[in-house]
């Protein structure tokens, strides 16, 4: 291919507008996530997201959930259903077809952070610090009676980012004396990307306990040592004052890249270093390298609707720790079976064989990992266009629309195993891995 | 003299911590920047299929 200079950097702008990430969307994500919700008519829950040893791919993933689209699409049946809602809709739904109900509701993720869409509809209620920090003893929250406090802990309210590195506005000790309140109060959640080293724990510092004290001096604001606080103490200071845990992608999932092979650092997920350490909170698994922004938007959405208690249903979180709605235990990739998702088996009958990487076709041949993948990739897509169109996933081809797409190999990104063998050499074929 | 310490830097991908010295007049005199954040991806790479490298490196 042979582009001029002028070329690739139109293709850079014309991409950079196409994750709709504008300058004014900067705006309005920085001020959705940077500032916290205070003094505001409805429930929030606070979220604390710690980073490991992590790549900032997975926030760069939920922050590119940004959608412009016009349009009333919603259910309204549903609504009425959930919440005898029968006024007019004041927001609008990015995809009416999507079989999760809960993703219909939030259009973007400042929509999430902020509040437009479900701070809009759902009435306010008591402040969520009143309820319980027990998510076991309160009912279900599809049959709570809402109008009793107590019953539905994060009631259909929204959520305030109280830290994330990457976005927060301040810096040091200002946020780290946040944080302490907020871990004191309790009953937040506590998102995590990145896996936990072990083998050293000073291989990841969080931040320092020790603050500027405002007079040349410092002061010391937890319980925890003195100086850097590693990502191992800060977690277990913080998990058994949280609500519930969300591992968002694969290294706090399950390792991920950090916890390869040959790996000196001892990097485990979440829920490894939780059972090491004694620890027990509910703990929802969203693998991807990096995740889809709606797996990660979904445990937030289906908490913030329903209610805690109804992720803790058995059923609910696959054999892996994962929403089965989103995941489950089967392969996108049958083989051939009519049942799979891969398009490029349905709408071929028969195997056929891409012989090279970006031919149509199916990719097994050439590394493809989908028939050990267990996702709903194939058919969430990425990057949905308002015309209905997609532009990729992993292994897209096939599709018979004239999008440009990726028809590579599946890397198996979401499975426990990834990068290691089965899922890699990644090139190679799964049945050929050892 | 003074010291001033700002754990974590915020607005970044990634872990950083500074650590900067005033004198009297505070100003500036020195600064250190730290790295908090170790994983080795050099060692992870090692006796791998070459073409992994593309797909594992960029994530960091």
């Amino acid at each position: 291919m042979n582009i001029t200079r002028r070329q690739f950097l139109q293709y850079c702008t014309t991409s950079a507008a196409a994750l709709g990430l504008s300058q004014t969307d900067l705006l309005r994500l920085e001020k959705a996530l940077a500032t916290p919700q205070t003094g505001c008519s409805h429930p929030t829950a606070p979220v604390i997201w710690m980073t490991g040893q992590a790549c900032s791919g997975c926030q760069t993933s939920l922050l590119n959930r940004v959608m412009d689209v016009s349009g009333n699409y919603y259910d309204y049946d549903w609504l009425h259903r959930i919440y005898n809602y029968d006024g007019p809709l004041p927001f609008s739904c990015p995809d009416p077809d999507d079989p999760i109900p809960e993703l219909n509701f939030v259009a973007d993720v400042v929509d999430l952070f902020v509040g437009d869409a479900l701070g809009a509809l759902v009435p306010p209620r008591t402040a969520w610090r009143c309820y319980p920090n027990d998510p076991t003893s309160v009912p279900w929250a599809d049959d709570a009676d809402p109008s009793v406090p107590g019953t539905n802990p994060f009631p259909g309210g929204y959520i305030t980012l109280e830290w994330l590195t990457t976005v927060n506005a301040g810096a040091g000790d200002i946020n780290v004396q946040h944080i302490k309140s907020i871990v004191n109060t309790g009953g937040f959640f506590l998102l995590l990307d990145g896996a936990i080293p072990t083998t050293d724990e000073k291989y990841c510092l969080v931040f320092d306990n020790e603050v500027n004290d405002g007079v040349g001096g410092t002061k010391i604001i937890s319980s925890l040592p003195l100086g850097n606080i590693t990502l191992s103490d800060a977690l277990r200071w913080m998990v058994p004052q949280a609500a519930a845990c969300i591992a968002v992608g694969t290294c706090s999932a399950y390792g991920g890249i950090p916890a390869g092979k040959k790996n000196k650092t001892g990097a485990v997920g979440l829920q490894q270093f939780m059972s090491d350490n004694g620890l027990s909170k509910p703990v929802i698994n969203v693998p991807g390298c990096p995740p889809h922004p709606d797996w990660i938007v979904y445990p937030l959405a289906k908490i913030l609707i329903h209610g805690l208690p109804s992720v803790l249903v058995p059923g609910w979180l696959d054999s892996k720790g994962r929403p089965a709605a989103t995941f489950g235990d089967v392969p996108f990739c049958s083989q051939g079976d009519p049942g799979a998702k891969c398009p490029n088996w349905v709408t071929m009958g028969t195997p056929n064989a891409a012989q090279f990487l970006g031919d149509d076709g199916c990719q097994a041949e050439n590394g493809c990992k989908g028939p050990i993948t267990m996702g709903d990739c194939p058919a969430r897509q990425k990057n949905v266009f308002d015309d209905g169109t997609v532009n990729n996933w992993c292994s897209a081809g096939s599709l018979g629309n004239n999008i440009a797409q990726a028809r590579h190999v599946c890397q198996s990104c979401i499975q426990p195993d990834f990068p290691d063998p089965p899922t890699s050499p990644f090139y190679e074929p799964a049945s050929g891995s050892s | 003299m003074a010291t001033l310490k700002i754990a974590p830097v915020n607005r970044i991908e990634g872990h950083m911590d500074v650590d900067a010295t005033t004198d009297v007049n505070q100003v500036v005199t020195a600064v250190n920047n730290k790295v908090v954040m170790f994983r080795g991806l050099e060692n992870i790479m090692v006796k791998r299929d070459p073409r992994d490298a593309p797909i594992i490196t960029p994530r960091t």
